[in-house]
């Protein structure tokens, strides 16, 4: 029975081929859009995670401090609790990092004396109330000031909850689309599914078996929707990953988040459950017969 | 084998009115009655595609009426129904026909090949089993209706008007598979406006007339 099941499927698949081509387009475009958005949603959870878990200070060094007091300074501040990482930025990195992001000012920035270019020492505290380590900081000989990017972080971190809230729910909602889109597909059953349908009852078939095949349908559908979409996704982060390599070379503060894959197999896995689930709502009269005589 | 008791059957008016009707294992009987007399309704009882407004129907040992659909279709499985419109699946080959029926029936595809050909052999399909069947002539659809309905060597065969669109030469060619089919022992009840049909071959035939069945009557009478 599997095997003919199998073939009538595929039968039925091939009857409205032309149709069906669209709504396994439509939907991957649906399903793309919706892995896109749980990844911008990932990626916002994560870096806002990241952000309330860490704080910034940036210790301005006076610009007398020679080279060795720089490496002193920096050790210094490594072995003090509550440092997570501390990063030394000397004028030469700060002036190199300005000309990446303005490469248009290059020739002013090479210009700049050294009196008004400053460095500091990057410091990342695992812990977000850190009053301690600032005045810490603060006193230590060399160290001209600190700054916390703490109220920027606070209004950074609103907006990023406010874009996870966003994208959750717009990425819910292309999956809500998705379900109309195969509701609205499988209702309009062909001629030779009806044909199928009946043949199958006459003939003294189970519930499951007359089910079957336009469970299996609805499964083949799905998930070949869901690998289009995967495709485009996967295609999409190679050619912006390619194109974000120069974009983001000097941002590394936030360490680099790896959900994707589990998106993509979500994104097959979930448009095959909803093919099969849709096609179930609408066959379940064959799976559960009613009393009495059909 | 089959026992009707009391049945009646109305839509907006009243097509079967009291039915008594008993069917022995291995009989060959033909309902006959002009068209609209209410040939079809009567063996839609039979195979459960309806119910009777009252009265009781015993198939094989069930009671269809009041039975789950799950005792309908199992019932269903060990009967083979010739329908009127034959309701083949017109983009499947006559071997996915044939072979439809089979899984339904025993659910494995054990020996299933080799009893194909040999009802096709006998439906003279043989050389057609690779056709879809919407290729097939009229005669040639009923043939593999009747091949779809006897591949599952069922004990009750019901068949609704099977000749009704045939010419002379495939009405006897399909005549002669009934009979064959109940000298093996199975039990055939069939349905016709035929008269020609019910002369040649002889057999028990009743008459639905006005809602009643006449089923005192041996051999032909019609």
């Amino acid at each position: 029975m599997f095997l003919l099941t199998l073939r009538m499927s595929f039968l039925q698949l091939l009857q409205q081929r032309y149709s069906r081509f669209w709504v396994v387009l439509s939907s991957s475009v649906v399903l793309f859009m919706a892995g896109v958005l749980l990844n911008l949603y990932y990626s916002f959870t994560h870096v806002a995670t990241y952000l309330k878990s860490s704080q910034v200070l940036i210790s301005y060094l006076s610009n007398d401090v020679s080279s060795e007091k720089e490496l002193e300074l920096l050790s210094a501040i490594q072995k003090l609790p509550n440092v997570r990482s501390a990063e030394l930025i000397g004028q030469e990195i700060f002036v190199k990092n300005l000309t990446y992001a303005f490469p248009h000012l290059a020739n002013n920035l090479n210009t700049l004396e050294e009196d008004v270019v400053p460095k500091y020492i990057k410091v990342i505290s695992p812990n977000n109330n850190s009053k301690d380590l600032l005045k810490k900081l603060r006193n230590l000989s060399g160290v001209e000031e600190v700054e916390t990017y703490e109220n920027r972080y606070t209004n950074l971190i609103s907006i990023l909850n406010v874009f996870e809230v966003l994208t959750l729910v717009l990425s819910v909602g292309m999956f809500i689309s998705l379900c109309c889109l195969y509701v609205n597909h499988f209702k309009s059953s062909n001629s030779f599914q009806h044909q199928l349908q009946q043949t199958l009852l006459w003939l003294g078939a189970k519930p499951y078996q007359i089910a079957f095949p336009f469970l299996l349908e609805g499964a083949v559908e799905g998930f070949l929707g869901g690998c289009l979409a995967a495709l485009a996704l996967i295609g999409c982060k190679h050619f912006l990953g390619q194109a974000s390599i120069g974009l983001f070379q000097n941002i590394g503060t936030v360490p680099p988040i790896t959900p994707f894959t589990n998106i993509v197999f979500f994104i097959i896995g979930v448009s095959t459950v909803l093919g099969i689930a849709v096609q179930l709502l609408k066959h379940k009269s064959f799976l559960y017969f009613a009393r009495g005589s059909r | 084998m089959i026992t009707l008791k009391n049945i009646s059957k109305s839509y907006q008016n009243i097509v079967l009115k009291n039915i008594n009707w008993t069917i022995q294992s291995g009989e060959f009987v033909y309902v006959v009655g002009d068209s609209g007399a209410g040939k079809t309704t009567l063996l839609k009882l039979l195979y459960g595609e309806e119910t009777p407004s009252g009265g009781s129907i015993e198939i094989l040992g069930k009671s269809l009426l009041g039975s789950d659909s799950h005792t309908i279709q199992a019932v269903r499985r060990k009967i083979g129904v010739v329908f009127q419109d034959l309701r083949l699946i017109d983009e499947l080959s006559v071997l996915d026909n044939v072979l439809l029926s089979l899984e339904v029936a025993e659910g494995t595809q054990k020996h299933h090949v080799r009893a194909i050909d040999h009802v096709l052999q006998q439906v003279g399909l043989q050389k057609f089993s690779k056709k879809k069947v919407k290729t097939l002539s009229g005669g040639e659809q009923a043939r593999v209706a009747f091949a779809r309905a006897f591949v599952r060597q069922p004990s009750v065969l019901i068949a609704d008007e099977p000749t009704a669109n045939l010419d002379q030469e495939y009405t006897w060619k399909l005549m002669d598979l009934f009979q064959k089919a109940h000298h093996r022992g199975t039990t055939v009840v069939l349905a016709t406006h035929d008269k020609e049909i019910v002369r040649r071959l002889r057999s028990r035939a009743c008459v639905l007339k006005d809602g009643k069945l006449n089923v005192e009557s041996s051999l032909c009478f019609y």
